[in-house]
């Protein structure tokens, strides 16, 4: 598929390392979940319904000036491979690809900082990802997206409840924003007890990085907001600011603390993570995402200056599995997964003559 | 619900484990919830939700009772069926539903009062005026078939139909 192809020769905007603190917040994300006043919503359609909503959204995106040359997919166009992925890639949730019906799908722009689903739980899901900590910049794409697409289609709206959801969890402000965070100093210095009281405290979600690495594959953690009713969107906005930003100082004081206690073993781990990535002849993905976290740690520290973030968040999401199939063009066992895993990691490597 | 990792503690996490395009769901404690999340990890993906703290503590006094009776007049959605799977079939059903939306926001957003408190939408006046009007005429035909007054409901059901078609709803029940 066209998409598919498209999407393979890029690397999207969020993974270029930029931003504030990449090396520890990979990526930003805000989503923002609506319904069409005229229309049941999606679990309640038809098939001839549903048709009808992808048409409607289909008109709407035209000339919307954040989807410039949008591209499109529709789940059943889509074989298994190609579906997982999408989800790896972070285009599609499970939901989406799992319902094999009419009008379901989503939207992307060429540089995939703005996406949206259609048909999924709700009509729309509209999503922007940046690199690094960037909420506001999220956010305020988010909304005039938001803004264009509701002054074109009537949303499901109520002075009282706000935007009315098929699910009561997400009504209200229909607003959810996340940060994909690497947090390895908390794990080595085990301090998860400390971080889960945190997120517990600010009322905040943990949930894993849809694809291979989730589990806290490569000390990656996906924290999100809860809260969505009885809140501004400019309340609910710093709230989740200042708790990333306590974790995030958790995470510096960690590091600092090994640093000063075993320095050596830490920057011996780095090396040798760097060793085997550059020589292996097999590996699998949780041992790669293992390698790659210390590897970024020692961005963090100052060690591997030469080493962009960017290459280090390619590595990762190449590395998947869905991905790696993807890339050489071919459906592969697991065996062979390790042996071409490994063999991308190598390649990827050497070209940069590290030190 | 006990954690059906340990067997020992209240559930009152959520695991979501995500393997290809599958998704495998386990409720379990707080802890066994870190503790899976955070160890040694599997080659699965997974994703770990915790309940608002409401959804622990059930109900208080002094409340109206929970009308159970309630069926969507524009989607055909049963309140019966929220209660089932929690997804609303339409947004007309937070109309319909409008004394029991408050133990739903209880349950997921962890107080009943909470309302809406962000930017107000407007897309046009003129459908919002009209989606007002349908409102309080649903009520007023309740209100006249209870006293018998047929003719009148009809006129008021005929207005109804008619504000339907002007707003373009498309509804499996019609």
């Amino acid at each position: 598929m066209d998409l598919i192809h498209f999407l393979k020769e890029h690397t999207p905007r969020w993974l270029e390392g930029n931003g504030q603190y990449p090396e520890m917040v990979v990526s930003t994300r805000c989503r923002l979940a609506r319904n069409l006043e005229v229309f049941p919503f999606p679990h309640m359609l038809d098939e001839k319904q549903r048709d009808e909503v992808w048409e409607t959204v289909m008109d709407v995106v035209q000339g919307i000036p954040h989807m410039q040359e949008p591209r499109v997919f529709q789940v059943l166009e889509l074989s298994e491979l190609e579906r997982a992925f999408l989800v790896e890639r972070r285009l599609a949730s499970v939901d989406l690809v799992r319902s094999m019906t009419r009008g379901t799908g989503g939207v992307v722009s060429s540089d995939e900082t703005v996406s949206l689903m259609i048909n999924e739980e709700d009509h729309l899901r509209l999503q922007v990802i940046l690199p690094g900590f960037q909420l506001d910049e999220a956010w305020a794409t988010l909304s005039e997206l938001d803004r264009d697409m509701g002054s074109k289609v009537e949303y499901a709206y109520s002075g009282d409840f706000g935007f009315l959801t098929t699910h009561p969890s997400n009504l209200g402000l229909a607003l959810r924003c996340s940060v994909l965070l690497h947090l390895p100093g908390i794990v080595l210095s085990r301090k998860l007890e400390a971080f889960a009281r945190l997120l517990a405290d600010r009322q905040l979600l943990l949930r894993g990085f849809y694809g291979e690495w989730s589990r806290a594959l490569g000390n990656m953690f996906q924290v999100s907001s809860r809260r969505t009713l009885g809140v501004t969107e400019e309340d609910m906005l710093d709230e989740f600011r200042l708790a990333v930003i306590q974790i995030l100082n958790m995470e510096k004081e960690a590091r600092e603390e090994l640093q000063k206690e075993h320095k050596t073993a830490l920057e011996d781990k780095i090396y040798r993570s760097l060793a085997i990535l550059k020589s292996a002849r097999m590996i699998t993905f949780q041992e790669a995402s293992l390698h790659l976290s210390f590897l970024r740690l020692g961005v963090g520290l100052g060690l591997l200056l030469d080493l962009p973030v960017q290459v280090l968040n390619e590595m990762l999401m190449f590395g998947q599995p869905a991905h790696l199939q993807i890339l050489y063009d071919h459906s592969m066992d697991s065996e062979e997964r390790d042996v071409l895993r490994a063999r991308y990691f190598r390649t990827k490597l050497t070209s940069l003559h590290l030190t | 619900m006990m954690c059906e990792v340990c067997g020992l503690r209240e559930a009152d996490h959520l695991l979501v484990e995500v393997v290809g395009v599958e998704k495998h769901k386990k409720h379990v404690c707080q802890n066994c919830a870190f503790r899976l999340a955070v160890a040694v990890p599997e080659e699965k993906p997974l994703e770990m939700v915790s309940y608002p703290a409401s959804e622990k503590r059930e109900e208080q006094s002094g409340r109206p009772p929970e009308r159970m009776d309630l069926t969507c007049p524009r989607c055909g959605r049963s309140y019966i069926d929220v209660k089932k799977t929690f997804l609303l079939g339409c947004a007309e059903c937070y109309y319909t539903f409008v004394e029991n939306i408050p133990r739903l926001i209880e349950k997921f957003h962890g107080a009943a009062h909470l309302r809406y408190r962000g930017a107000p939408y407007t897309h046009d006046p003129k459908r919002r005026a009209l989606m007002e009007e349908r409102t309080r005429l649903l009520a007023a035909l309740e209100e006249a078939v209870a006293e018998e007054q047929f003719e009148k409901a009809a006129k008021i059901r005929d207005r109804i139909r008619q504000i339907e078609k002007e707003l373009g709803w498309t509804s499996s029940t019609s």
